[in-house]
């Protein structure tokens, strides 16, 4: 059982409506949009019911796909709300393609919707489909790379997709100028469909099957039950409208442009960060040259896509800087501020044409100006909210509300009905944002960023946002800047990812160089970061990560308990961390140890390290990115009757990793403590003149070294004394890049790249760290099984052949496809270059070609493994080791021996 | 009058070539690691007081391994046995440094051609007559042997250094026993009944390894991290003799309670001998039979000490000290007792490290960069010329701190006591001064800083 969910489904009664109760709409008022009035769609308004399992807000084609897929598995007890009425939102203005050559995770989803159509379609209703394909142009070296290593991890998938010269493109699509291209790919399973007929019939479907549809009801308030303490998670009850009271179980948030607003009427609030942005769509007057059959063209490089449909041509884009839409909030009669916006347009049209040149001499009907939501990293929001148990979100279409919808509907049905999902979810899950990313101006700024993303290339590790910067910051930013840092962000917070050698203290803050496919400029410099940390001392600044106070609450250490009380307390919080951990958390006070939580599959919810600062509590250091989700799964366990309590203490705190074979010389220049630690203990010591630093001996990339939990006001200080004393150490610092390079070439996962829900510690090597032997602990009888039966998919190290030439040759980032004796068996999840291996390394997970159990032997035995590198397939060797390499201790005495030079003769 | 004193200060000084041209006659396949050398020059100088002088100042480059050594020995009862262990016992220590196949390889071609040498010596064109090198060189090669077989346990310093030590004073004794009738015979004897401490230097990178049997000392010199400049004297040896409580312990443990009263009587050992430790002086370690057989008919019954009772009283073991040079470490300061007794630790430090801000400035001006302001060069002026008023006399710092360690006083250097030091007869000088030897080895700043720990 996850959280409690109890099963109310078989309860409800159908809520079939009679069929007079049906009426015709005809008569929607769009401003220049005037196509769909042939469609005759059904808007069901009936009176509404006091009660219903699930409450949906927004008859768009998302919430009505949500219902169609509850209904259709029998959650018939469903209520959809709109504000006006069925699709009159944005989702019919979308353009309709279905556009199936994405990463992985979109693809499946989308690969759904395309399915869902098709066969809807099938069945007779008239939803404008057709399977026309799609040509994905280049027009540069790079972008070709960039299709090429889409094609190389797409293929596996078994979805159809090829690359193809100019030539071919041309007897593709026979009235494109192809002159200035590279190439481009073929995809013929991409599909149009008309996105308002979707709409509609996806909800006289869900009707259909019991779903009931109110019109015109505007949501005021979601209403929560009474939590007995704050870290109790509290539970949608009823939905206060306008049309009454309606007690539901579930609530699901599909309001699109106005779910932001919508998150707001609950008490918690509710994050819904997505901001709408002007999009706009270009229709000639039919032609007789746009025929049916044309491919969608997309023409990245100029931002601009053609499809036809109805023999027009359509012409839309993702401008590189787009125009947030209702910056002052959405009026109710929004449709009418939408004007085209004829000058903001010009370079996509201009670029249309030139692609198209047949558009030169056709007429155009007035631009069409369709708003939709985008999210402030380009991907869907869907999933349970952090904030309040049963209340879900599904929004953040960015700017294609049909493709998303299907796959998207039928995730969150599952989601509800089974509490979990099968899939992987992460990239889209709402627990990925913390506050700063629901802020209209950040989104507002950030929006204008977002849309162009969408068509850019994205280069690798090389493609951080321009817009909304400098928002979180480590107190050590301004010295990090001034010593060259180039930064990333992650969570919204600035880390370095690279030091620019060349940089000097005088000159503007460095930049990050254009990005490459190949072998990034700047790394001389992460080698020179690299050997630091290897054979001298290096400082990596790691503030960013969340840090996560667990304590039993009700004790307070300036009152007096007698003992009885005191022992409870600290009790209760190793209770509550030992069912969350698969490791042995129960630890003496000082203890430190690295723990995964998992969930009910054995899956991980959290990788994270555990220090016992009390007998009643413990400090927990997890990735950044974990800052939303960790503090929601652990919330998630506190029962009323726990006295715990968990507190987010990320802004209390900086970390300071001091990394290298020289960092305990140069640290015990710092303190007057013994730096050698026995066992996993941490020491809070004096530092400089700061004090109560907290200092583990432990590093996140394996090498020997030091973390010191730091108060933040100290940092600097501490930081500033480092410098100068690491001046006689040849000190430096170091940022991310360097760290994955260390890790990746050591064999330790991380979070988000191998580590995720449905990965588990004896897929990735890390069965040591699981104590099956301890009392009961979330995900524990799946361990079991995993433990005695074997593993599905396993982590493996992979070393890239030497005919892979580091210089000249693409390289791999991450998600190419791995291939044993020529059959696809997985994906890399994140590469590097091995610095002291002096070879390229990739982590990647690799499944059994025929579904068994994956055995070392599979992996290490008569196995010739091959990654495929924008299409052109790398030998490389597989181990399940990390590799030996020769370990710099911190004290050079014991292992001291002088060198042999060889036998030496007079000459 | 001053140039007479330098002179005679300057007699014995040397610089040793570390690193530099020395290396250069070798063939190329050797691993020349020269930037893992962390010594930058090494400044020695003596001043006798005894005729001859009984110390003894040994340097030499492991030609096998990587690393140097250098050591000071301070003789007593005849020059001959400090002159035999300053010559003999860096092979011995770098026979044991070598990884035992290449040792195999190396003692297979002494048979064949001309030997190769174990190590390259600095500044002793000295050699020993045939008849005794012969001896010599059949011990070491017999103790090389005695390495090649031993089983090979971990490598670890100490214990090479321990072995060094102990083999060659093991082997002063043993010739004597065994060459009874040799023509040399006297020699032998000579080497073994006088004595000699021994402190010995392994220095290869940051890691300088000490190996001290006596009362000689080693002090590094090291600049205190307050960012004042001052400097700081860390010694790397303890001395044995009386004022060291646990050597004394450890003489008295080593022989029974009765003799309690005898072992160590008017801060010597049997009453007779300052250090606790040395090689030779074999009238405190043969046995009593041993000493009659061989002393008497060599010496006379008087030789023969009384309460020599239950020998060994003395031992060459070294106390083996570790330390791992850092970029503050600035140099290592090697003397004989001579020194010592003039000045302290601190003093001898400091006084090297002002030595060492006044050899900065002989160098030519350089502008630290081109845009350079005339402020700038003013005070750049003014700093080289606050250092020339600093500057020593001396372009070797072992000669400067002979030259302070005589005439020093409380309101710095007394010129008419350094001469009165210096023109004492020859009879009374010992009871003046003794003989006075030191090494002053200066690092590389640079490489300490940037040398990776491996190395």
């Amino acid at each position: 059982m996850i959280w409690g969910r109890v099963g109310v489904g078989a309860a409800a009664g159908r809520r079939l409506l009679p069929d007079h109760l049906f009426c015709n709409h005809c008569n929607l008022k769009r401003t220049n949009y005037d196509l769909k009035s042939k469609y005759n769609y059904t808007s069901y308004s009936s009176t509404l019911p006091q009660q219903a399992q699930v409450v949906i807000s927004g008859a768009g084609v998302v919430g009505n796909s949500i219902a169609y897929h509850l209904t259709r598995e029998g959650w018939t007890d469903v209520v959809v709300l709109d504000l006006n009425k069925v699709g009159s939102g944005t989702s019919h203005n979308g353009s309709g393609v279905l556009g199936l050559f994405k990463p992985s995770s979109e693809r499946q989803i989308v690969t759904y919707s395309v399915n869902l159509i098709k066969t809807l379609q099938v069945e007779g209703h008239h939803l404008g489909f057709k399977q026309c394909g799609s040509l994905n142009l280049a027009r540069t070296r790079d972008r070709a790379i960039a299709l090429k290593r889409r094609i190389a991890y797409t293929k596996p998938s078994g979805l159809q997709c090829e690359w193809l010269d100019r030539h071919e493109v041309k007897r593709r699509h026979p009235h494109l100028y192809t002159g200035d291209l590279e190439g481009g790919v073929w995809v013929p399973g991409d599909a149009v469909a008309d996105p308002y007929a979707v709409c509609s019939t996806l909800a006289s479907l869900a009707n259909k099957q019991g779903a009931v549809y109110i019109d015109g009801c505007q949501v005021e308030r979601i209403v929560t039950d009474e939590v007995p303490h704050s870290q109790v998670v509290p539970r949608v009850t009823h939905v206060i409208t306008s049309h009454g009271t309606i007690h539901c179980e579930y609530f699901v948030n599909a309001s699109g442009m106005w779910a932001h607003r919508l998150g707001e009427k609950s008490s918690p609030k509710v994050r819904v960060p997505a901001f709408p942005a002007e999009h706009f769509y270009l229709h000639t007057s039919p032609v007789g040259e746009a025929v049916d059959d044309l491919p969608v063209v997309r023409d990245y490089d100029a931002h601009t896509f053609i499809l036809t449909r109805n023999h027009q041509f359509i012409v839309g884009g993702f401008e590189r800087s787009a125009k947030p839409a209702f910056p002052n909030g959405i009026p109710l009669n929004w449709r009418q501020f939408l004007v085209g916006d004829d000058d903001h347009f010009r370079p996509i049209r201009e670029a249309a044409e030139h692609r198209l040149p047949i558009l030169k001499r056709t007429n155009y009907q007035p631009l069409v100006n369709a708003p939709d939501n985008f999210t402030p990293d380009g991907k869907w929001i869907l999933g349970e909210t952090p904030e309040i148990d049963n209340y879900f979100v599904a929004v953040g279409m960015n700017g294609n509300s049909l493709q998303g919808a299907g796959g998207a509907g039928q995730a969150i049905a599952e989601w509800i009905m089974y509490g979990s999902l099968a899939k992987e979810m992460l990239p889209f899950d709402v627990r990925r944002f913390i506050d700063l990313h629901n802020n209209r101006r950040y989104l507002k700024e950030r929006t204008q960023e977002v849309v162009g993303r969408h068509y850019e290339i994205l280069y690798p590790g090389q493609c951080e946002y321009r817009l909304a910067r400098e928002l979180r910051c480590s107190p050590l930013y301004s010295e990090q800047e001034a010593r060259g840092a180039v930064f990333g962000t992650r969570m919204g917070f600035e880390r370095p990812i690279y030091f620019d050698t060349s940089h000097k203290r005088t000159d503007p803050p460095a930049q990050m160089p254009k990005g490459t496919f190949h072998k990034p400029i700047f790394l001389e410099s992460v080698r020179e970061e690299y050997q630091a940390c290897r054979e001298g001392v290096g400082v990596i600044d790691l503030s960013s990560f969340t840090k996560i106070e667990v304590t039993s609450v009700g004790l307070d250490k300036y009152k007096q308990f007698d003992a009885e009380e005191t022992k409870s307390g600290g009790n209760q919080v190793v209770e509550f961390l030992q069912k969350l951990c698969s490791n042995d958390v129960n630890l003496p006070v000082a203890g430190v140890v690295h723990s995964g939580m998992q969930n009910e599959r054995g899956g991980y919810e959290n990788d994270c390290l555990l220090i016992r600062r009390n007998e009643n509590s413990y400090l927990m250091l997890a990735p950044t990115t974990q800052q939303t989700r960790i503090m929601d799964w652990m919330r998630r366990q506190i029962t009323p009757e726990a006295c715990v309590s968990v507190s987010d203490v990320t802004s209390m705190y900086s970390v300071v990793s001091v990394v290298g074979p020289k960092s305990r010389e140069m640290l015990s220049h710092l303190c007057n403590t013994d730096l050698i630690f026995y066992g996993h203990m941490a020491k809070e010591i004096n530092i400089a003149y700061a004090s109560g630093v907290l200092v583990l001996s432990f590093t996140h990339m394996g090498e020997p070294g030091y973390t010191m939990i730091i108060p933040a006001e100290y940092t600097l200080h501490i930081y500033n004394q480092l410098m100068k004393v690491g001046h006689d150490y040849g000190v430096r610092n170091v940022g991310m890049m360097t760290m994955r390079a260390l890790r990746v070439e050591k064999f330790i996962p991380f979070w988000a790249e191998e580590l995720d829900s449905t990965t588990t510690p004896y897929e990735v090597g890390r069965g040591y760290k699981v104590k099956l032997n301890k009392e009961y602990f979330i995900g524990k009888f799946a361990l079991m099984r995993q433990n005695s039966q074997g593993v599905k998919k396993r982590l493996v190290h992979l070393t890239l052949d030497d005919s892979f030439d580091v210089d000249t040759d693409i390289w791999p980032w991450g998600g190419e496809p791995i291939y044993r004796n020529n059959r696809y068996v997985g994906n890399t999840t994140s590469s590097a270059f091995g610095f002291t291996l002096n070879k390229m390394v990739c982590l990647g997970f690799v499944r059994h070609a025929e579904g068994e159990y994956v055995t070392p032997q599979y992996i290490l035995r008569d196995a010739n493994f091959e990654i495929d590198i924008a299409g052109r397939r790398v030998p490389a060797h597989a181990s399940l080791q990390p590799p030996k390499m020769p370990v710099v201790r911190m004290d050079g005495v014991a292992s001291y021996r002088p060198r042999s030079r060889g036998i030496i003769t007079q000459k | 009058m001053i140039c007479q004193v330098s002179r005679i200060l300057r007699h014995n000084e040397t610089i040793i070539p570390v690193s530099g041209a020395g290396s250069r006659n070798w063939s190329l396949d050797e691993v020349m690691p020269a930037a893992t050398y962390s010594i930058e020059s090494v400044d020695s100088n003596q001043l006798a007081s005894n005729y001859p002088i009984e110390d003894k100042l040994a340097a030499a480059r492991c030609l096998h391994t990587t690393g140097y050594l250098f050591g000071v020995f301070d003789g007593h009862g005849g020059p001959e046995c400090s002159q035999v262990v300053a010559k003999r016992l860096f092979n011995y220590v770098a026979a044991a440094l070598l990884p035992r196949a290449q040792l195999r390889r190396l003692v297979e071609e002494w048979h064949t051609s001309c030997p190769t040498p174990l190590i390259q010596v600095y500044n002793d064109p000295s050699l020993f007559v045939s008849e005794l090198q012969k001896i010599y060189d059949e011990s070491l090669f017999r103790y090389c042997n005695k390495l090649i077989e031993s089983i090979a346990a971990d490598f670890s310093m100490e214990e090479v250094l321990i072995n060094a030590f102990t083999q060659l004073d093991e082997d002063l004794g043993r010739e004597v026993l065994e060459n009874q009738h040799s023509d040399v015979l006297e020699s032998l004897m000579k080497v073994a009944l006088s004595g000699a401490v021994a402190c010995v230097a392994h220095v290869d990178g940051p890691h300088l390894h000490m190996a001290n049997a006596g009362d000689c000392g080693a002090v590094l010199g090291s600049q205190k991290q307050d960012g004042g400049g001052g400097w700081q004297a860390i010694r790397l040896t303890s001395d044995h003799c009386w004022e060291n409580h646990a050597e004394v312990e450890r003489v008295l443990s080593e022989h029974p309670h009765s003799e309690a009263d005898y072992v160590v009587r008017d801060q010597r050992l049997l009453g007779l001998l300052m250090p606790f430790r040395a090689f030779g002086d074999f009238r405190f370690k043969w046995d009593r039979q041993t000493q009659i057989k061989i002393i008497q008919q060599y010496g006379g019954q008087d030789v023969i000490i009384p309460h020599c009772l239950t020998p060994p009283y003395l031992t060459a073991l070294p106390e083996v000290t570790y330390h791992r040079l850092g970029p503050h470490d600035r140099f290592l300061l090697m003397g004989s007792d001579g020194l010592w007794e003039g000045m302290s630790a601190l003093d001898a430090v400091s006084l090297v490290g002002e030595y060492m801000s006044g050899r900065q400035t002989l160098q030519p001006v350089h502008f630290p960069r081109q845009a350079v302001t005339l402020r700038e060069i003013a005070q750049l002026l003014e700093q080289r010329q606050k250092g020339l008023a600093l500057k020593p006399v001396d372009t070797n710092a072992s000669t400067h701190l002979i030259r302070h360690a005589l005439g020093g006083s409380d309101a710095g250097l007394d010129h008419s006591r350094l001469s009165h030091s210096l023109t004492l007869p020859l009879e009374v000088r010992r009871y003046f001064r003794d003989d006075i030897s030191i090494h002053v080895i200066f690092f590389d700043q640079n490489f300490l800083r940037v040398c990776p720990i491996e190395i």
